[in-house]
């Protein structure tokens, strides 16, 4: 629907449409809804919003009278929070959607769960471990639930287990020596690993064929490693061997996968501004103290928009030819 | 030419809806991910570009009349490379870090020309911000470039805000905007040649429109920092006349989207319709943001323009976790008004769901 739209509008503003008739040409390509789906559309939205408020409202409900309350009610209305999502996904049937966000609410009230555990009883745990056990607990049910969101979700908690406990205890897995560092390591290596692992699964589980998660664990990995990448250039700090390998094998895999075998435009313009960034940063470190301030100046400009320029029409370049 | 558009192109002329060939295929609409990143590189590089001006020019920025004149020259510079080529992105950048170098330039003549004295009056800040507010809708309106309306719509948008609180006339803005959003936005078609002029113009007042009703969510912390902070005026206007204002707006978008789809306000789906609008801008003078948020949705799904209906959808989304934060109100009184207000679009949702379900069912056995 979306495509057609685009298409009409195009034909429209080249006038091979008249502009009294793309209103009736939109409607006759579908783009448009007709009128007997607007019922349809508004109850369900009406549907939605209703029970968004009132979930919404039983949660600022118990948070208002949340201190009056005795721990085992407390308790209480979270396991059988937790308890009413199992249910309401053994009832409604595995393959609903409403089914599968059941499962992903009652996963973010486990972890509710757990954090008012550690809370209550004061255990003395670190806090790495409520994301660390709340990660792993809801596993079986990311297994069961085969959605892409909830995978997502035990993802972000195991990232947020690793920093938390890399900022408690100061080194993982013998790195440590520059915490600096060694934070975007941590991120790197996690990011990168479920990344990879994401876009392999993916072909075989076409449930996780969802092109915002791998985007966003990209984004997760590419933007430390081109971090280091030029603070390894510009400081000369870190594992440059290393780093460099890494970057160059990123970029160069990143563009030959993304353009030819899995086509996505996303992944090739983040790679793009990751080297813009990374050859910017050269030439400001390296050229920038050598030369007259003016030149200096003018000469970024013209060579960011160059670069930019580039890209672009480069981008632009395989947009057509992904579309066509 | 593909399958999808030979077929879609043959569809259409069998109904005498198209004329002459069918347009050459050339890439449509760029991504915005792409237009972002170019964009992201364009701020960059007008960033050295002032640095180059501070540098070599530097008797330009002393005086606050160059300074505005040097900006106009490069935004009139850039304006000629936007309409001179637009198939060279190289020309497209230079052109926007031209413009955006320009701009801050202007900005900077102005505030300086205006405050040069040391003296600071609310009547000389109002005024120097209805000139920017100008200045960028006029740049909105002329400048020949997608990201650049975008942009200098939301400058806009923005800068009517600031406008229009230091003129006591808190979030009155609102109503305003959301006027001419919903003016473009049910006019798409029908105003399809200037398209590449409205939708970017559009998007920008959108994004503009939904920071300001964020904002009248923490209206009591909004008047403090506007009293305190800002030494702002006490507001003549409360903020819920303007919620009202916009209430009028969204029965005004129902009844065009009504009647586009020639459905009569007397008949039982017309005054329904009509009915769990007026429901909502009833709960939006309490809840700011749902009556904006709903129409930005049924907007979007009535054009079939999926970045509006997300919009829309996430605005909601965030009105509702900026409400948990608003110190307006107890935890209990939210909870009783979302209740209340959840209980109503249930029970509408429920009755329209009987309501057609039976019509549907019959036309499905037919």
């Amino acid at each position: 629907m979306d495509f057609q739209r685009k298409l009409i509008l195009h034909w429209a503003c080249q006038g091979a449409i008249k502009q009294s008739d793309t209103q009736e040409a939109l409607n006759i390509s579908g783009a448009l809804p007709q009128a007997h789906q607007w019922p349809l559309f508004l109850a369900t939205l009406l549907l939605w919003l209703g029970a968004l408020a009132v979930t919404i409202s039983i949660l600022f409900f118990f948070a208002f009278n949340w201190n009056d309350m005795s721990r085992f009610t407390k308790f209480g209305l979270l396991e059988a929070g937790v308890f009413g999502c199992a249910a309401l996904y053994w009832f409604i049937g595995s393959e609903h959607f409403l089914s599968k966000l059941a499962l992903t609410i009652g996963s973010i009230l486990v972890g509710v769960l757990l954090a008012f555990y550690g809370q209550t009883y004061q255990t003395g745990a670190d806090p790495w471990q409520l994301f660390a056990y709340w990660g792993l607990l809801i596993i079986p049910w990311a297994l069961l639930a085969r959605f892409a969101t909830l995978w997502f979700l035990i993802i972000v908690l195991i990232n947020t287990a690793l920093q938390l406990y890399f900022e408690a205890y100061g080194q993982l897995l013998g790195l440590g020596d520059r915490p600096d560092e060694d934070v975007f390591w941590i991120a790197l290596l996690f990011n990168g690993t479920c990344w990879l692992a994401w876009e392999a699964a993916s072909t075989k589980f076409t449930w996780l064929n969802e092109r915002w998660a791998p985007r966003l664990l990209a984004i997760a990995t590419a933007a430390p490693l081109t971090a280091m990448f030029i603070m390894v250039i510009i400081e000369s700090i870190g594992f440059p061997v290393l780093t460099v390998i890494l970057y160059l094998a990123m970029i160069t895999l990143g563009f030959t996968v993304y353009q030819k075998r899995i086509p996505d435009l996303f992944m090739l313009a983040g790679f793009c501004l990751s080297v813009i960034s990374t050859i910017a940063s050269v030439v400001i470190a390296e050229v920038l103290e050598h030369v007259d301030e003016i030149i200096g100046f003018l000469g970024m400009t013209i060579f960011l928009i160059s670069m930019a320029a580039f890209a672009a029409n480069w981008l632009k370049k395989m947009h057509q030819e992904q579309s066509s | 030419m593909s399958l999808q558009q030979a077929m879609l192109w043959q569809k259409l002329h069998d109904k005498n809806l198209t004329s002459g060939d069918m347009p050459i295929n050339k890439a449509l609409d760029t991504p915005w991910y792409v237009q972002l990143m170019v964009g992201l590189v364009a701020w960059w590089s007008a960033f050295f570009f002032l640095g180059l001006i501070a540098s070599a020019l530097h008797f330009i920025l002393d005086n606050n009349a160059f300074a505005i004149l040097f900006g106009i020259m490069l935004i009139a510079i850039a304006y000629r490379l936007f309409l001179q080529n637009q198939v060279s992105t190289f020309r497209y950048q230079f052109a926007l870090a031209l413009s955006l170098a320009g701009q801050g330039l202007f900005i900077f003549g102005l505030f300086d020309f205006a405050f040069s004295h040391g003296h600071r009056g609310d009547n000389q800040l109002i005024t120097v911000l209805w000139v920017l507010f100008v200045f960028e809708s006029m740049l909105a309106w002329i400048m020949p470039s997608m990201i650049h309306r975008f942009g200098s719509a939301l400058a806009a948008g923005l800068t009517l805000s600031f406008t229009l609180a230091y003129a006591q006339l808190y979030f009155m803005h609102a109503a305003i905007l959301f006027t001419v959003i919903a003016t473009i936005w049910l006019n798409e078609f029908n105003w399809v040649k200037h398209r590449e002029r409205l939708i970017p113009i559009g998007y920008g007042l959108t994004i503009a429109l939904i920071y300001q009703e964020v904002m009248a969510s923490f209206y009591h912390t909004f008047i403090h920092i506007m009293k305190n902070w800002l030494k702002m005026e006490q507001s003549w206007l409360p903020y819920w006349v303007a919620e009202l204002l916009i209430g009028g707006i969204m029965l005004w978008v129902v009844w065009q989207l009504l009647q586009r789809n020639n459905v009569s306000t007397r008949s039982q789906t017309g005054i329904l319709a009509l009915f769990a609008s007026t429901v909502v801008i009833v709960l939006s003078t309490q809840a700011p943001g749902l009556a904006v948020g709903l129409s930005l949705i049924i907007l979007g799904y009535a054009n079939g323009a999926r970045m509006l209906l997300s919009l829309g959808i996430v605005s909601l989304l965030f009105y509702i976790s900026s409400y948990y934060y608003s110190l307006d109100m107890s935890l209990l009184e939210k909870a009783q008004i979302l209740a209340v207000f959840g209980s109503i679009l249930l029970l509408i949702s429920w009755v329209m769901s009987k309501k057609f379900q039976p019509k549907q069912e019959n036309t499905h056995a037919a």
